[in-house]
């Protein structure tokens, strides 16, 4: 019975890794395609000199950072995905790395659309909400990878 | 069991986390927002410099940045020194000076005028000046910074003396306009200024004791300024209280979503008019302290003139009457045409105060002017350059006769032109007046000084533009030509020298109304004129045949004007237009006598130029910078 338990834990936990993997699979090609065009987005705006963007100081740095953060994490998913059949146990890991892989660069692209000349404006606040929820993943995936090798 | 009290053990952890992180949260944000609402007392000392302005304001710094106003005074660098030191003696009022580069340092070596040997070596400490022509400062062991003499031209690309950069007459000594930095160049060219004498006290007993010295060589110093150049708080006022309010966040966004101004820095465009205005004026305004005794104040700790403070608490700016405590008494009379209009330049305050504009309008300098926009000669944009911003007031002024009928024979001719015309003497140039008004040629003439109509129809007399307006009024053709002199070609000659130096410019611009053959008419005036006792007076008449030669296309003329030296040695000037005038084109019948200025073959009239020149105001206008 014990037996039997632990067959149908380990195949539901396989079958929900499966799942994860694929929704990050999605997410990861999904969100690199979105930021690479972001990235060759921005290189446009240098090439047409658009003042609203060059002479923004923060507005760019913000935007530099969405490009570069959204393309990272949407990396970050794509490698969680390859990995996951390693560590199944970290599948509840992989809607913190999506949330977290979203909000970290909508942060920081929303918080250069209304800035002051200082500051970013208050949707900014998306940022660090993001990057807690992609530390919790990160802190889910070590317990699974820790847990595994035990 | 075991397992239950672990799960209840990690709610409880998990619980006081956040209800540790949630109350951490709260106490810090009612921290910062009772400090948000601390009315807070403005240090007016506490200077932070442009470095701290920039973690907050990288896009005002860096439009900041790029103009001369940053660049006014620099300490000695390969980045900052534009004089070409490299070696070859120039020789000026009798020295020879030699400017050289050795070891990293910048080195003006004085050199014996017999025996060519180095006699003083003084190092350059710091520079003043970036845009039309550095400046260079020596230090010594009193804290004394010390104008040295020559200055490098950076339009012209050459060394000059400074007699021949100010308004003076031939007859200078070579260390006539020696200077010292600290109580004087270090007011305006710098922010959060200190000059700090150190020995005033010490000063005064000699001076009440009797004792004749030189105040310049006596006085020590220990100057010091917040940032060298004029830098964000010389218009923002001192940001050392702005910088720590906020660093609080919830005071920023306040700050930012109320759209209130921030009472921790002063904003020139939320300040009044006059405000405004007083902010560039507090430089571009000469000025003297507002009571005799902030002089000793200056000398010891600065000017106390803070940007969006009341102006004329601090400071009276210099007018006509304006009491001259030792020297000349017409020194400032002597400064502005007769009618009050300023005609040097750091005078735009007192021009723009006797504008309609100001007073009646409530324009304000930087309702043309951008200190973060535009190009950075002028701190200005091409529009606002041309008069766009006229046009926010004045929006039917297209349809006035005058402006109609000059628009139709004219169409390059706008707002500043006619009502902002150069008549203004200052950093070897001509400038634009501040005071704007309707151009009065008559009026003008009868006072002695240039207008808009006559320095751009160069052969005209004022009575010929007075005709000339009427008619258009009245809907008529425009004034032929009189007999008369040509005001502007009056003044070149009978003028004193700053109508001369104007004239001379003037008789060249590029903007000149003249046709090409009005031009060549003109050119043994201009020669004539290059005869001036006063070297800018040369130059600028110099300029005019230039741009003249080579509008008329005449490159050996050209290249022979080059060869005048404005400030070379009286022989070598006369050689020089010795052979100018023979690569002039040979002079035909001149269709315009210019009011008998040029013989029937087209020369000038020797008799006639005499004649004006001994009527020509000869007292010394005193220009220095």
């Amino acid at each position: 019975m014990a037996r039997s338990n632990l067959k149908s834990s380990v195949v539901g936990s396989a079958a929900t890794a499966e799942i994860a993997a694929q929704k990050s699979l999605r997410y990861g090609f999904t969100a690199l395609l979105l930021f690479v065009a972001g990235g060759l987005t921005l290189e446009f705006l240098h090439l047409i000199k658009a003042p609203w963007y060059l002479e923004s100081h923060l507005r760019r740095e913000l935007w530099v950072l969405a490009h570069a953060h959204g393309a990272l994490l949407a990396l970050f998913n794509l490698i969680y995905a390859a990995l996951l059949p390693r560590i199944v146990s970290a599948a509840s890991a992989g809607a913190w790395l999506r949330w977290g892989a979203a909000l970290v660069p909508a942060g920081f692209f929303l918080g250069g659309i209304g800035n002051s000349e200082g500051d970013p404006s208050l949707l900014i606040a998306l940022t660090p909400i993001g990057a807690l929820a992609v530390l919790i993943a990160l802190a889910l995936c070590v317990k699974a990878a820790w847990r595994k090798s035990a | 069991m075991p397992a239950l009290k672990s799960s209840a053990l990690r709610i409880t952890a998990w619980t006081a986390v956040v209800l540790m992180v949630l109350v951490g949260g709260v106490w810090w944000a009612w921290s910062a927002y009772a400090a948000a609402q601390q009315p807070l007392q403005r240090d007016r000392n506490a200077f932070v410099g442009s470095n701290t302005c920039l973690s907050c304001h990288a896009d005002h710094h860096a439009s900041w940045k790029r103009t001369y106003h940053r660049t006014m005074t620099q300490e000695a660098s390969g980045t900052s020194v534009q004089g070409q030191f490299d070696g070859k003696v120039v020789n000026a009022w009798g020295v020879p000076v030699r400017p050289v580069h050795r070891d990293g340092k910048y080195l003006f070596e004085y050199l014996d005028p017999s025996t060519q040997a180095v006699k003083a070596t003084v190092e350059v400490a710091r520079t003043v000046g970036s845009h039309r022509y550095q400046q260079y400062l020596s230090k010594d062991a009193d804290g004394r910074y010390a104008r040295m003499h020559l200055i490098w031209h950076i339009g012209d690309q050459r060394w000059v003396h400074y007699n021949g950069a100010f308004l003076y007459d031939d007859h200078q000594g070579f260390n006539q306009h020696a200077a010292v930095w600290n109580p004087n160049c270090i007011f305006c060219h710098n922010t959060g200024v200190n000059p700090n004498i150190t020995n005033e006290d010490a000063l005064l007993k000699r001076a009440l004791a009797g004792e004749r010295f030189n105040y310049l060589n006596a006085a020590h110093w220990d100057s010091e300024v917040a940032e060298l150049g004029i830098a964000c708080e010389s218009c923002h006022g001192a940001g050392g209280t702005h910088a720590q309010a906020n660093r609080n966040p919830l005071r920023r966004y306040a700050l930012h979503f109320s759209g209130a101004g921030d009472a921790t820095i002063t904003n020139p465009k939320r300040l009044t008019p006059q405000r405004s205005a007083e902010v560039c004026g507090q430089c571009h305004g000469q000025r003297t302290p507002a009571k005799l005794e902030m002089a000793s104040e200056w000398l010891r700790s600065g000017p106390s003139y803070r940007a969006g403070d009341v102006l004329a608490e601090h400071v009276s700016l210099v007018q006509p009457d304006t009491p001259v405590p030792a020297g000349d008494p017409d020194l400032f009379r002597l400064r502005f045409w007769k009618d009050g209009t300023p005609r040097l330049s750091a005078y735009e305050m007192q021009g723009l105060l006797q504008s309609d504009c100001y007073t009646r309008g409530g324009a304000t300098c930087i309702g043309c002017h951008e200190a973060h926009g535009g190009t950075p000669t002028g701190m200005i944009t091409e529009d606002n350059r041309t008069g766009a911003s006229c046009i926010g007031c004045h929006k039917d002024a297209a349809a006035l006769p005058a402006h109609a009928a000059h628009a139709k024979a004219s169409p390059t001719t706008n707002c500043v032109d006619c009502h902002m015309p150069k008549m203004v003497y200052g950093v070897m140039e001509i400038h634009r007046t501040h005071r704007i008004r309707a151009p009065a040629p008559l009026a003008a003439a009868s006072n002695k000084q240039p207008d808009a109509c006559t320095t751009c129809h160069g052969n005209r007399s004022g009575q010929w533009a007075a005709d000339a307006v009427s008619a258009w009024r009245r809907g008529a053709v425009a004034a032929t030509a009189t007999a008369s002199i040509p005001e502007n070609l009056r003044q070149l000659f009978e003028g004193d020298p700053v109508q001369r130096a104007v004239a001379a410019k003037l008789a060249g611009s590029d903007k000149s109304a003249l046709t090409n053959a009005e031009r060549a008419a003109q050119l043994p005036l201009l020669f004539a004129a290059m005869e001036d006792g006063y070297p800018a007076v040369r130059r600028f008449a110099q300029q005019s045949a230039r741009v003249s030669a080579d509008r008329l296309a005449l490159p050996q003329l050209a290249k022979a004007l080059q060869g005048f030296d404005f400030i070379g040695a009286g022989t070598a000037r006369a050689t020089a237009l010795q052979a100018i005038r023979s690569a002039a084109p040979a002079t035909k019948t001149a269709s315009d006598a210019l009011g008998g200025l040029l013989n029937a073959d087209g020369s000038a009239n020797a008799a006639l130029l005499s004649s004006l020149r001994a009527q020509a105001d000869t007292t010394a206008i005193n220009i220095g910078e």
